[in-house]
């Protein structure tokens, strides 16, 4: 394994570091995928979304799915309904005022998945989450050792590479609708 | 003898199902069951849905591996033009498959010092946050104009994969500053070569410009971007072919993970579509790897670029005929939109 500056014909350090990462959560995510599509379809826990329904969903654009699911799926009394039926309260107000309500997001868009992991649809969304979030852990791991070796440039380019994935993976760039 | 029996007949076995699958009279087959009211009329063979995915990514997977493309490149014009999913989730899922592929393959190219995370990083970062703003723009617009888009640059994709010529080591007098800075070179052992071979890049400027487009086209039509990284990496940059092979199939791993969290954060993933798809690629992949040897990848790369073309020329319609309903039926189409999903409070208007 080559620790220094030097090119070898061997993987750096950090190299072989991030690999290990990756792979570890590559198998992670791909055996959780396995187990959670096998609750899912095979009915061992119950769905958001009935199987049945969705090949009527996915035709349509993302934002009528979402709508769809906010509106006839969400079981009355979860948190996300709550939001879903405030949103709409709150747009019906401003349209009596005789205004064009404001646009607004889906409540069920970013992390809000997460409150909905005890349905078998859902907790699918887990090991994506591990598959497309591993990145972020192999970029962090090596860090340090790229500044141990003075490797400032590549650091902060790794450092500031973190930062662009958790902005991404936050759910905080919001998309206008078509 | 034997052996070579059955290696002619797993080479025709190999030839046969790839000509078959990557037949236009096939897609048009499949489009016809795509347009059929099955699932509507009988929401109870909803099953059929993962077996059918399964099925076709996995000869997908074969494919993507005989022809020498990425799994995402073929997945999203072939669902999106012949297939009844809507174009935002076969983006979605498009990434998702060429992340995956990205994943299985990046851990070892990185051991065995084929990918280089220091040529990596810096592409990475210019192509990852391009992702994100093309996943943006791309969720942004109209589906006909992406379906339009996304026609152009696969019949642009066929034209890079006839016209691109590969180096095996391209001769780099000497590393330009940037690169000489950033010590962007590498040594790797060749076992077909039976040496040691010494690299290093020059045009980064130029080249890391090129990664600003590569990064959104990736983002915006979840197409993956191996087509683009490799002779970026090695026409221009001067990478020996294997590294920039290796560094682009590791490099996807962070594109498209930038620009599939946009999509995933926006509802574009739907578990019955992701699953099957991405098993049904891995799985064709492992055996396309078999198959290689024994296969005639000339033939197929030509009718991967056929059905490609063929593909590419179905978006475009499909985006045009879009377009013309929008533009004739504009009441129409906001009514039936309306009808699709019960409508929230009145005046209320979503994102």
């Amino acid at each position: 394994m080559a620790t220094t500056n030097v090119p070898t014909k061997e993987a750096s350090h950090e190299q072989i570091q991030y690999a290990k990462i990756l792979e570890k959560g590559m198998f992670t995510g791909l055996l959780l995928m396995c187990i959670t599509f096998v609750l899912y379809v095979f009915g061992l826990m119950q769905p958001l979304i009935p199987l049945h329904d969705i090949p009527t969903l996915w035709s349509t654009k993302s934002g009528v799915y979402l709508t769809t699911v906010e509106n006839n799926y969400i079981p009355e009394g979860h948190s996300l309904k709550v939001k879903v039926q405030a949103q709409q309260e709150a747009a019906v107000s401003v349209a009596q005022q005789g205004h064009e309500a404001k646009a607004g997001q889906h409540v069920l868009s970013g992390w809000s998945w997460a409150t909905l992991l005890g349905y078998s649809d859902f907790l699918n969304f887990l090991p994506v989450a591990i598959l497309a979030g591993i990145t972020i852990l192999c970029y962090g791991v090596i860090i340090p050792g790229l500044f141990a070796r003075g490797d400032k440039a590549m650091g902060i380019m790794a450092i500031v590479e973190i930062g662009i994935l958790v902005l991404a993976a936050s759910g905080i760039l919001r998309v206008g609708g078509h | 003898m034997q052996m070579n029996i059955k290696e002619k007949a797993a080479g025709v076995l190999a030839t046969l199902v790839c000509t078959i699958m990557l037949s236009p009279l096939w897609a048009l087959a499949e489009e016809a069951v795509a347009m059929s009211p099955v699932p509507v009329a009988n929401p109870e063979d909803w099953w059929k849905w993962p077996l059918i995915l399964l099925g076709v990514t996995f000869v997908m997977g074969i494919i993507a591996v005989l022809g020498g493309v990425g799994g995402g490149v073929l997945y999203v014009p072939i669902m999106s033009g012949f297939f009844p999913f809507h174009i935002d989730f076969v983006r979605g899922t498009g990434l998702l498959v060429a992340l995956c592929g990205a994943l299985a393959a990046g851990p070892g190219l990185l051991k065995a010092n084929l990918a280089s995370l220091r040529l990596a990083l810096p592409v990475a970062l210019i192509a990852s946050t391009m992702a994100i703003v093309g996943a943006m723009v791309g969720l942004a617009m109209p589906p006909h104009i992406v379906q339009l888009s996304l026609g152009g640059t696969i019949l642009a994709i066929v034209a890079i994969m006839l016209s691109a010529k590969k180096s095996a080591i391209p001769d780099v007098p000497a590393a330009d500053a940037l690169s000489s800075a950033l010590r962007i070179c590498g040594v790797y052992h060749d076992y077909a070569m039976k040496q040691d071979i010494n690299w290093k890049i020059h045009r980064t400027i130029p080249g890391l410009m090129l990664f600003v487009i590569i990064g959104f086209m990736a983002g915006m039509f979840g197409l993956g971007a191996g087509w683009a990284n490799v002779p970026v990496l090695n026409l221009l940059m001067g990478a020996p072919l294997k590294i920039s092979v290796a560094t682009s199939k590791f490099l996807l791993s962070i594109t498209d993970t930038s620009a599939a969290w946009i999509y995933f954060n926006q509802g574009c993933i739907i578990p019955m579509m992701v699953v099957p798809s991405l098993i049904g690629i891995m799985l064709g992949s492992f055996v396309g790897v078999r198959l290689l040897k024994v296969a005639k990848p000339g033939f197929i790369r030509w009718m991967v670029i056929f059905v490609l073309l063929f593909s590419g020329g179905k978006a475009i319609q499909k985006g045009y005929s879009e377009y013309q309903k929008v533009n004739d039926h504009k009441p129409a189409v906001t009514q039936q939109v309306d009808h699709a999903a019960p409508a929230p409070a009145a005046g209320m208007v979503h994102q």
